[in-house]
């Protein structure tokens, strides 16, 4: 029963980052209604940042959320105005499939520049909080985890209040809805674009650098992030911050507690049964209104 | 320029193909400040094309579109809008997942004219509402609001941006007597602030109670233009092709 429980514990800490890791996803795909399958990389990229502060500098993983989410802000913008852009008035259906395209093109080439800069080891950080843990109900919670778990929420808590309150959230969400709509009310819709697609990356470099803290980080763990990504944004459905966030503790919870009942080897099997499962059942996604 | 009073919309010999159907075809009309003029025809006669390519959803093939004295004919829709011609769509087009005040106040923060402080705007956003009938909704999401609604929603939105003409498709399509009524008091309204309005129309008695002018057309072509009375005095000919019968 206690490993049970332990299971589902330590399913729910990781779940909150595939949870941060798909709303980037999510805020892309539903504002520019292009998938950025190059996201696991942005991740993993904000990972190396987050991992080579720490070594060079000795700065703990949790301060560089920030340096980290900022210099994904500006990767994402530069490959926005580089090669998205020009889809950006392209038909919905030409527009998703030529971002995926982009996107692979995008991973690749992140993938093998990681690899001859910061070759293939496998890297990880370990903060001076590494060994503590608390208990809870007889399990034990790992206090870097759960404190990448509390950031995790903390940024979506952030960026809900942002697209909900702020003035350029609003844009967002109105251009996310209508376009053209959007464009013919004022709102530089260009712009808007080329923001949310910053923003989806610097949720990357924020996932990435929480990463760094709690698993390895090597230039090949972007497609596992951006498959679990894409399976926790079909779960909860686009468009919603806190829908996503539970979809991504949902997934870490039945990927870790079929692992336990079913052998390691049928953690991931979960994962894409529940995609399937969802996607024929509820395509819509778990808390999407209609 | 002709005579003192310029014309805030001038369209000359305006002509647009799809293939080889000839949409519009050699179209020439105007709008003055302050003016109500009605486009009528029959489906498929060439009044939303047209209102396409005034509002720039659309290039024409030949012709000219002056506004208050400037060619916008090149221009992109949200240039145009940026200096005074807002619309409303046939297929309404508010911003479904934003409440019906965030819809207004989106139009008040990025408009022309937008206001100076956030706390303005939302005054502006909520006095607009409010003109259109709309102030008890005003948290309510624009995808739970009614048909009726959502063209209210609209016309507020589309008067946020501030505009001098407003091209109205369809407005009052599928409202029941009463709803119609209160479309037109508002139509009244928003001419009686200066803004000129072009609106295509189906619904005779709204025509006949906010038009001061009419062009009618058919084929793409115009084959009559007046006072709704003259218009609609114009024997079979016209009455023919009045609308839906």
């Amino acid at each position: 029963m206690t490993v049970l429980w332990q299971n589902v514990v330590f399913g729910a800490l990781i779940g909150g980052l595939y949870g941060l890791a798909a709303v980037g996803l999510s805020l892309v795909f539903g504002v520019l209604n292009m998938l950025n399958v190059a996201h696991g990389e942005l991740l993993m990229l904000g990972g190396y940042a987050a991992f080579w502060l720490f070594t060079l500098f000795g700065v703990d993983p949790f301060v560089s959320i920030l340096p980290s989410a900022a210099a994904l802000f500006v990767v994402g913008l530069v490959l926005y105005r580089v090669l998205f852009e020009r889809l950006a008035s392209a038909p919905g259906e030409t527009k998703l499939k030529n971002s995926i395209l982009i996107g692979f093109g995008v991973s690749l080439v992140l993938q093998t520049l990681a690899l001859i800069a910061w070759t293939a080891d496998e890297r990880a950080v370990t903060t001076a909080a590494a060994g503590a843990v608390l208990p809870l109900g007889g399990a034990v919670v790992p206090v870097v985890r759960l404190g990448a778990l509390i950031v995790a929420f903390l940024a979506l808590g952030g960026l809900h209040l942002f697209l909900r309150r702020a003035r350029f959230g609003r844009a967002i969400r109105a251009t996310a809805d209508d376009p053209g709509a959007a464009s013919l009310v004022g709102i530089p819709v260009g712009t808007v674009f080329a923001v949310a697609f910053g923003l989806g990356s610097a949720l990357a470099g924020v996932a990435g650098a929480l990463v760094s803290t709690t698993d390895a980080v090597s230039p090949a763990i972007g497609l596992s992030w951006t498959l679990k990504a894409l399976i926790v944004v079909v779960l909860g459905g686009v468009g919603h911050v806190f829908g996503t966030f539970v979809a991504g503790v949902l997934l870490g919870v039945a990927e870790s507690v079929s692992g336990f009942f079913l052998g390691n080897a049928y953690r991931e099997v979960m994962g894409l049964v529940l995609f399937l499962v969802v996607l024929s059942v509820r395509p819509q996604g778990l808390f999407a209104r209609e | 320029m002709p005579g003192s009073a310029a014309p805030l919309l001038q369209v000359a010999a305006l002509s647009k193909a799809f293939g080889g159907l000839l949409a519009v075809d050699d179209l020439s009309f105007t709008i003055d400040p302050g003016e109500v003029l009605g486009l009528l025809g029959p489906n498929g006669s060439g009044k939303t094309t047209t209102f396409g390519l005034v509002a720039g959803a659309l290039r024409p093939d030949r012709g000219d579109i002056l506004f208050a004295g400037r060619p916008v004919t090149r221009w992109p829709a949200s240039r145009r809008a940026a200096v005074g011609i807002a619309r409303t769509f046939q297929l309404i087009r508010v911003f479904l997942s934003l409440t019906a005040l965030e819809n207004v106040l989106v139009a008040c923060l990025y408009g022309r004219g937008r206001a100076r402080s956030p706390a303005r705007a939302r005054a502006d956003a909520c006095a607009l509402l409010e003109q259109v009938g709309m102030a008890h909704k005003r948290d309510a999401r624009a995808r739970d609001l009614t048909l009726g609604e959502r063209r209210r929603l609209e016309i507020a939105r589309a008067l946020a941006t501030r505009p001098r003409l407003l091209l109205l498709d369809e407005p009052v399509a599928g409202l029941t007597a009463t709803e119609v009524d209160a479309a037109v008091a508002l139509f009244r309204g928003i001419r009686a602030e200066g803004v000129a309005i072009a609106l295509v129309e189906h619904n005779v008695r709204a025509v006949r109670a906010l038009c001061d002018r009419v062009v009618v057309l058919h084929a793409g072509r115009k084959i009559a233009q007046g006072t709704p009375e003259d218009v609609f005095a114009h024997a079979a000919v016209v009455a023919a092709y009045l609308g839906r019968r």
